[in-house]
């Protein structure tokens, strides 16, 4: 009971917070703001410490009704959470990286007016909000609601500087393209409905049939579409980019840490259906392969820092639809919760320079902060090796587990060894482009037309949570270290086990080599960006293939694409139709058959002459005409 | 009590339009209130789980043609009059000061209240069409005598004048509901096993020959598809709620509509459930209806003036009801029935709203507003939340219809279901255009933060007064309610007047 | 072959067979009465009184016609009298009432319209009264030779009510040309009903009703008659295409007699079709209800068709009472009690709703004349709302509108046309109902249209009156239409054969 209430609390308490600031927005005192916007948060994580605690003493999970939604014949939904590790997990991924997070706005944001100030901690509370509510759903129709509310409040961040034409226009980009993943979604939802008789995550796993068929594909493939727009995996990713238009939290927390691996949660959650839709399941590792590689070779050319950050997400959530794709859940999940440490602190980190540098972000515009931002570079450099994959730090062990089962999956050299080889190149990649990006920002000499000449070091409040978040993608990779090997603990993968399952294959020597041979080789990339970028020894590759250039810096054309063949169309039908078929026939219709009326009339008065003679004439025919009729209805019977 | 229902209105309606002139409002509202006290009360009293109509009431009126007066409310109508007694409230209220000559306005519109009331309660086929047909003249000399048009009333285009647009609803309708006049007799004719009576439970336990169904379901189809309005019979729609005023769009827009749809799931399908001659009229609507979601949705794209926008969007909306009615069960037509009062209680909102920001910046050409937010926030957050529900948000109302609907479907016809689902992905696009559009930055523009030094230039202060949020408040808390417990209806729904075609369980 | 049976010659005929034939068509006797002491008043009295004097004691008289007529109602058992020649039977007791009450809204209307225009009044209500009494006989008729005269009595008395305005060329036209046309219908009603008199050897409808079968449907003295009748009764009813004149002498005559003939003549007419047709002649059924047909849907489609092209009130009144008469032939075709029932009903909302608007026309009379273009509406809502609305009630209820008697009105003869099988008579009804609420809606749009100097409008209480009754009865049998109804089923009855 009393963890009943504690698992709504989790819920309530971020909603109550964003409804309170919402209220009070245009009155309301900083100091107060800054209680209720991370205040709350912390709160959350506190009772997903208290699920955890009740979680790792009796380890069953909690199925928790609320009340009933509706109910219409078949269709029953009970308004219920669902309580187990998995969601216990994201839970603190949530609340806690979040926590840092809103946190470190508090001293972020402290250029806004009042009213922007509240209505930014409002939107943050609202997503933590929504996200818990996407973790916590216990049936479909409330994941739904979660997968929406997260949309929701990515687009009220993305554009909540709403005087700026582009954060407008990239705010209603992302939500359309989430909505499309929403209807993916709906549409699974009607599928399970009709096959399985059920809409609750129990029911409807409790009915799944056991051998793949059409429907089970068919419902996969449909939660996918809602897992790749939302974690912005190819084809769906042209929003996340974009979406860097939010303020630098946002970007940490939304389009990093935690909503934009609601699709590997998906997964995850969904994994007693991917287990049975082997297609599907394959599709989205492939797909996840695919974005890895396809994001980095994006990110080596962007100059923009936020963009970067933004390409090496896809990249990253890219490994973990590997992972969680060919069934290495335990892994995917790891890679995420690393990833939320190390991408939150970059995040960060660019947001320190960014907020030193009068919110300048072209990374070509910084150099040399080395010396003058040197707590931000360090964390920096660590959140880079980290991304890179260098031993220590987290960044090694998850993404080296995620790599290892791949290559470790039995069946010889099929689907997963070649994503294992897409990853392996991209691994090195990354390498390079973090490498790029760590030299350009702070290595070398002050670049001349930096905005600002001597810029100071963070305030403490954002740079605690940048410690922090050190402090983590340093350590934090030493709860699983079993990286490429099957040895030695593995917590993660045990805390998820009751509901993800243990891994179901060992693994093989060889991977020893591989491993290594990933640490080093994203090494040295990162080692030679210092040749091509700082000490330019190198010239720049760029040159030797311009087109290669070209295509990337326009991102394989893909927003052009879409707007050719989506936007545009649509606009031209809707205009056309309004144009050439509502307005003439549709409204017109009506009046014309007025028109005609009122000419008829005008022709038939004409026998209105007013004379006897016509008259008595027509009188006369009128008889004639009457006369006939009779005889041929006679005639006729 | 049901008879109070509608007569109540009525004699108010009358009352006022006698009484002089500063009585008008006081006993306008009073009168609204007093319905929608009633309403309430009878929503307390009414039993769930309960077959059969409740509350009935019975008097023969021409026993020659056994046609009576004949009253009843049951799961559906329940709602739907409770939908109407507020927004009636709501629309007296939004007058305000807003409506020259208030007298006549506020007394035809309790007359139009009444008509709507006795649609729904009525359970005589000959009673529902008298109070049909009735329901027709406050609502033509409402959109005739209050109707504004052209530039000065802010519409992009100078438009058809209000007594042009109120005739051409008036004909466009009676087209329909006439020929639907022979259909009633039609039933009275060759339904009911020959019993010729007009008794709507004998009418559905014996319906006629599948080839006599074929045509009157073409009757009464054609008068209820174009007071949805159905696509393509939305002809009339346009012209009307681009003149109707705002406070007249609250009932006109809110409820008229839903007559038609209420006349589909309560006439239509009980009456006539197999209309099958050379082809399935049931196969027909469907289609129909999901050529509106997205034909609907593709016109709002298109639209500068922000007042069309909303009725395009409402044309979108109305075929997600059709479609959940024809999609022939439980799931799609209880979600049928949702959408009524979601939409209902969404349309009324999203036009006060765009009613008061016209009122403001003398305009309702969205093209020519823009950033407005600063200069009204709370105005901003509430049409935040109502372009939201407009959207179909999930936890918000829109999202329990259209889903449900949509369910439906999936479970009649998958491939209509996806199609709909169009609609949910061309609703945020038009919706926040509207939106975005008038509270945003416009395109290109890169306009100094509010509250920075020299952002006040050009910002309209105008945020919305506390007595026009009073009027928003009921519909946004009901957009939460019904999007997050909408068992509170479904729970009643089942007790029916008498079984559909399909049962309700 | 027809057998002639020479009727038996009546040698006896005591004072009590007197007694009770005059008791059967006692209105129409008080009528009469009225009529010679009227005529008698008018010589006697100085010119000064005559004319209200006179229309009291023709009120008086309808108001005794109409309670006798009531009495025999309440009574029942009226039966044919004078040898089957005439009858007081149900059918013509309502057809009496109602003439009565039309003859006294007539009578309070012209009375301050005649003295607005300052005619000689007594002479005006004279030839109303005598008008009245035609009908009436026509109505209580029962042999074809009576039928004539009360055909001619009624029409010769219209002839002359036409030309009144004596000063007024238009009024001069219009008597003429009805006159003429009149005539020239006469002529076919009287060689119908000789020819038909040839085929069944009989002037009564009783004997006509038995001797005519459907096997003498092949009898072409039988046909010809049948389709000269029927024309002539199209013109009485105004039906296309013998409604020509109806126009032209609606917008001439005088503003009272076009209301009273728009009603009273078609009542009248109708009254004579139904005994005629429906119950004399269903032997030819198959020919007559071709002919009628033919005539309804022409009605319905010409009058509401011309009525929206037009600029006077009257003349639009006209058309929409030409397309009201193709309604009611529905009713004709249907017959039965119910089809007759609709029609009896029908003719009753029809004389308040129409009278009502013909009745507001004389309200915006002045000295000058008549002002009945639409314009010459403008500002009347302005100043005075409650003609407004009661205009509005008239124009709606003769849409159809609920919740006014003519919706009701059609949708008894609707419901009578399908059972009978005449839908697509009633299809065509429907849509050019939907045609005529455009012309009525803008009678109602020009009503409602303000106007700078609101015109004075005649206070005089007569007209004002017969407005008010009109219009509260539009509403009141709107909502409770079953009393009128079920009377007319009882009006029926006598001849509903099926």
């Amino acid at each position: 009971m009393a963890l009943q209430a504690t698992a709504l609390a989790i819920l309530l308490v971020p909603l109550a917070g964003a409804f309170v600031l919402a209220m009070t927005a245009l009155r309301i005192p900083r100091w107060s703001v800054w209680a209720i916007g991370p205040g709350v948060v912390w709160a959350a994580f506190i009772g997903a410490l208290i699920l955890l605690a009740d979680s790792l003493q009796h380890g069953q999970a909690h199925d928790f009704t609320y009340w009933t939604w509706i109910q219409s014949g078949a269709f029953n939904v009970p308004a219920n959470l669902l309580v187990d590790r998995l969601s216990i997990f994201m839970c603190l991924v949530v609340t806690g990286v979040g926590g840092l997070i809103i946190t470190y706005a508090v001293g972020y944001m402290e250029h806004e007016t009042d009213p922007s100030y509240a209505r930014f901690f409002c939107y943050m509370d609202l997503f933590v909000f929504s996200m818990l509510l996407l973790v916590l759903a216990g049936n479909f129709v409330f994941l739904i609601m979660g997968w929406a509310l997260v949309g929701l409040s990515s687009y009220l961040l993305i554009g909540f500087n709403y005087w700026r034409y582009s954060a407008v226009v990239a705010a209603r980009k992302a939500f359309v393209m989430n909505v499309i993943g929403d209807v993916g979604m709906i549409l699974a939802a009607f599928a399970i409905f009709v096959n399985y008789r059920s809409i609750t995550f129990a029911g409807v796993f409790g009915a799944l049939p056991n051998a793949d068929n059409g429907w089970v594909e068919l419902i996969a493939f449909l939660l996918l579409v809602g897992g790749i727009a939302k974690s912005a995996q190819l084809p769906l990713h042209t929003w996340l980019p974009d979406a860097m238009e939010g303020p630098t939290p946002v970007s940490a927390l939304i389009h990093a840490a935690t909503m934009v691996t609601a699709g590997v949660y998906l997964i995850g959650r969904m994994h007693p259906i991917f287990d049975v839709a082997t297609w599907a399941h394959g599709t989205a590792a492939t797909i996840g392969a695919l974005t890895a590689l396809f994001a980095a070779t994006i990110a080596v050319v962007q100059t923009d820092i936020k963009r970067v950050l933004a390409y090496s997400t896809m990249s990253q959530i890219g490994y973990m639809f590997l992972a969680v794709g060919i069934g290495a859940y335990a892994a995917g999940f790891f890679h995420l919760l690393a990833h939320a440490f190390f991408k939150a602190l970059l995040f960060l980190g660019a947001g320190n320079l960014i907020h030193a540098m009068n919110d300048e972000q072209d990374m070509r515009r910084f150099g040399g902060l080395w010396d003058q931002m040197r707590a931000t570079s360090v964390c920096f450099l660590v959140g880079s090796l980290s991304l890179v994959g260098v031993i220590p730090f987290v960044g090694f062990w998850s993404k080296e587990v995620v790599l290892g089962d791949a290559f470790s999956k039995p069946g010889g050299w099929e689907l997963a060894q070649w994503l294992w080889l897409v990853g392996f190149l991209t691994a090195i990649l990354t390498g390079f482009y973090t490498g790029r990006m760590w030299w350009i920002a702070f290595a070398g000499k002050p670049s001349p037309d930096r905005p600002v000449a001597h810029p100071h070091e963070a305030q403490r409040v954002m740079l605690i949570p940048v410690a922090i978040l050190t402090l983590l993608s340093t350590i934090g990779g030493f709860i699983q270290i079993n990286a490429g090997f099957h040895q030695g603990w593995k917590l993660v993968e045990d805390f998820l086990a009751p509901t993800v399952g243990h891994l179901s294959w060992e693994a093989r020597d060889i991977e020893y080599f591989w491993t290594a041979a990933t640490l080093l080789l994203g090494g040295v990339a990162f080692l030679l960006a210092y040749n091509f970028y700082v000490r330019r020894v190198w010239k720049p590759w760029s040159a030797a293939v311009p087109g290669l250039q070209r295509l990337l810096e326009h991102k394989y054309y893909f927003d052009e694409a879409y707007d050719a063949l989506l936007v545009r169309p649509m606009d031209a039908v809707g205009e056309g139709g309004d144009r050439y078929i509502e307005e003439p026939i549709i409204d017109g219709t009506p009046a014309e058959i007025g028109v005609a009326a009122q000419s008829s009339a005008a022709g038939l008065s004409l026998t209105q002459t007013g004379y006897f003679r016509t008259y008595a004439l027509v009188f006369l025919a009128g008889a004639v005409v009457a006369g006939v009729v009779l005889l041929l209805v006679k005639a006729a019977g | 009590m049901l008879t109070a229902l509608w007569l109540v209105p009525v004699a108010g309606g009358v009352l006022v339009g006698l009484l002089p002139r500063r009585w008008t409002r006081p006993l306008g509202v009073l009168t609204s209130m007093v319905a929608l006290a009633l309403a309430v009360a009878v929503a307390v009293l009414f039993q769930g789980g309960h077959s059969g109509y409740q509350f009935e009431e019975y008097v023969p009126w021409i026993r020659d043609y056994s046609i009576s007066y004949h009253m009843g409310i049951d799961g559906i109508s329940l709602w739907l009059v409770l939908l109407n007694a507020l927004l009636t409230v709501i629309a007296i209220l939004a007058a305000g000061d807003r409506v020259g000559r208030p007298r006549g306005f506020i007394a035809l519109i309790l007359m139009l209240e009444g008509g709507m009331a006795g649609v729904f309660l009525a359970a005589d086929l000959l009673l529902f069409y008298f109070f049909w047909e009735a329901q027709l003249i406050p609502a033509y000399f409402l959109l005739w005598q209050w109707g504004e048009s052209g530039r000065e009333a802010g519409s992009v285009t100078q438009g058809p004048t209000p007594s042009a647009a109120a005739t051409k609803f008036v004909l466009y309708t009676l087209v329909g509901s006439l020929l639907a006049l022979v259909g009633v007799i039609g039933e009275y004719v060759y339904g009911g096993g020959g019993a010729h009576t007009f008794d709507v439970r004998t009418l559905a336990a014996h319906p006629p020959s599948e080839g006599i169904q074929f045509g009157l379901f073409f009757l009464f189809a054609l008068a209820f598809a174009i007071k949805v309005p159905l696509f393509p019979f939305h002809g009339w729609l346009p012209d009307a709620y681009a003149v109707a005023p705002v406070a007249l769009l609250v009932t006109f827009a809110g409820v008229m509509g839903k007559t038609g749809a209420y006349a589909m799931l309560r006439i239509l399908i009980p009456l006539l459930p197999h209309p099958t001659l050379w082809w399935d009229w049931n196969a027909v609507m469907p289609v129909l209806a999901v050529l509106g979601i997205v034909w609907g949705a593709l016109m709002a794209l298109a639209q500068r003036d922000a007042k069309l926008l909303v009725a395009y969007s409402s044309v979108s909306h109305m075929g997600f009801i059709v479609l959940g009615i024809f999609a022939f069960n439980q799931q799609g037509q209880q979600g049928a029935v949702l959408q009524m009062v979601n939409h209902g209680v969404l349309i009324a909102a999203l036009f006060l709203l765009v009613g008061w920001v016209a009122a403001r910046t003398g305009t309702r050409d969205r093209t020519r507003m823009r950033y407005l937010a600063p200069g009204m926030p709370v105005f901003a957050g509430v049409f935040l939340v109502v372009t939201l529900a407009g959207l179909g948000l999930p936890t918000l109302n829109s999202f329990v219809g259209e889903f449900m609907t949509l369910l439906g479907a999936w479970q009649y016809a998958p491939a209509l279901a996806v199609t709909g689902c169009l609609g949910l992905v061309l609703a945020p696009v038009y919706m926040l255009r509207l939106f975005q559009g008038l509270m945003y930055a416009g395109p290109g523009e890169q306009l100094p933060p509010p509250g920075a030094h020299g952002a006040e230039a050009g910002i309209v202060r105008a945020d919305v007064a506390s007595r026009e949020l009073v009027l928003l408040l009921p519909l946004l808390v009901l957009m939460v309610l019904l999007g997050l417990y909408p068992y509170l209806l479904t729970q009643a729904m089942t007790s029916l007047g008498f079984p559909l075609p399909v049962p309700w369980r | 072959m027809i057998t002639y049976a020479a009727a038996q010659p009546v040698i006896t005929y005591t004072f009590q067979q007197a007694g009770s034939d005059l008791r059967q068509i006692a209105p129409i006797a008080t009528v009469t009465v009225t009529l010679l002491v009227a005529i008698l008043v008018d010589l006697v009295l100085p010119a000064r009184r005559r004319g209200s004097v006179v229309a009291v004691i023709s009120v008086i008289g309808l108001l005794v016609a109409l309670g006798l007529a009531g009495l025999l109602w309440i009574q029942g058992g009226g039966h044919s009298a004078y040898f089957g020649f005439a009858t007081g039977d149900n059918l013509a007791l309502f057809f009496e009432m109602l003439f009565s009450v039309l003859g006294i809204l007539t009578v309070i209307v012209s009375n301050a319209y005649v003295r607005r225009r300052d005619f000689l009044e007594a002479e005006f209500h004279v030839l109303t009264l005598a008008a009245v009494a035609g009908m009436m006989v026509l109505s209580a008729a029962t042999s074809l030779v009576t039928i004539f005269l009360g055909l001619e009595v009624l029409s010769i008395a219209l002839y002359v009510a036409c030309g009144f305005a004596r000063r007024d060329t238009t009024s001069q036209e219009a008597a003429a040309k009805y006159l003429l046309i009149g005539g020239f219908a006469s002529a076919f009603v009287l060689y119908g009903m000789a020819l038909v008199y040839g085929g069944a050897g009989s002037t009564r409808l009783t004997d006509i009703a038995q001797r005519i079968g459907p096997n003498d449907a092949t009898n072409p003295l039988l046909i010809l008659g049948v389709l000269l009748l029927g024309v002539g009764f199209a013109f009485k009813i105004s039906g296309v295409p013998f409604h020509q004149w109806t126009p032209d002498v609606y917008q001439g005559a005088p503003l009272p007699v076009t209301a009273f003939m728009s009603v009273g003549t078609k009542a009248a007419a109708f009254a004579m079709i139904i005994r005629v047709f429906d119950y004399a002649l269903p032997g030819l059924g198959a020919e007559w209800q071709a002919l009628l047909a033919l005539v309804a849907a022409g009605s319905m489609i010409v009058g509401n068709l011309l009525a929206i092209v037009q600029t006077s009130v009257k003349r639009l009144l006209a058309y929409s009472s030409i397309a009201q008469g193709g309604y009611m032939l529905v009713g004709v075709l249907a017959g039965g009690q119910r089809g007759i029932g609709a029609v009896l009903f029908y003719l009753f909302a029809y004389m308040f709703m129409n009278f009502g608007a013909f009745a507001m026309l004389t309200v915006l009379v002045t000295p000058e004349g008549e002002h009945d273009r639409l314009e010459d509406l403008h500002g009347l809502a302005d100043r005075y709302p409650v003609l407004g609305v009661m205009m509005s009630i008239f124009m709606l209820s003769l849409a159809g509108f609920p919740p006014l008697v003519g919706f009701f009105g059609k949708l008894l003869l609707f419901i009578a046309g399908v059972e009978t099988g005449w839908t697509w008579l009633v299809i065509i009804g429907v849509l050019t109902s939907v045609i005529s609420v455009a012309y009525y809606l803008r009678v109602v749009y020009h009503v409602w249209t303000p106007h700078a100097e609101a015109r004075q409008v005649d206070r005089a209480p007569g007209p004002l009156i017969a407005v008010g009754v009109s219009a509260l009865l539009s509403v009141a049998l709107g909502i409770l239409p079953a009393v009128v109804q079920s009377a007319g089923f009882v009006g029926a009855s006598p001849v509903a054969g099926r």
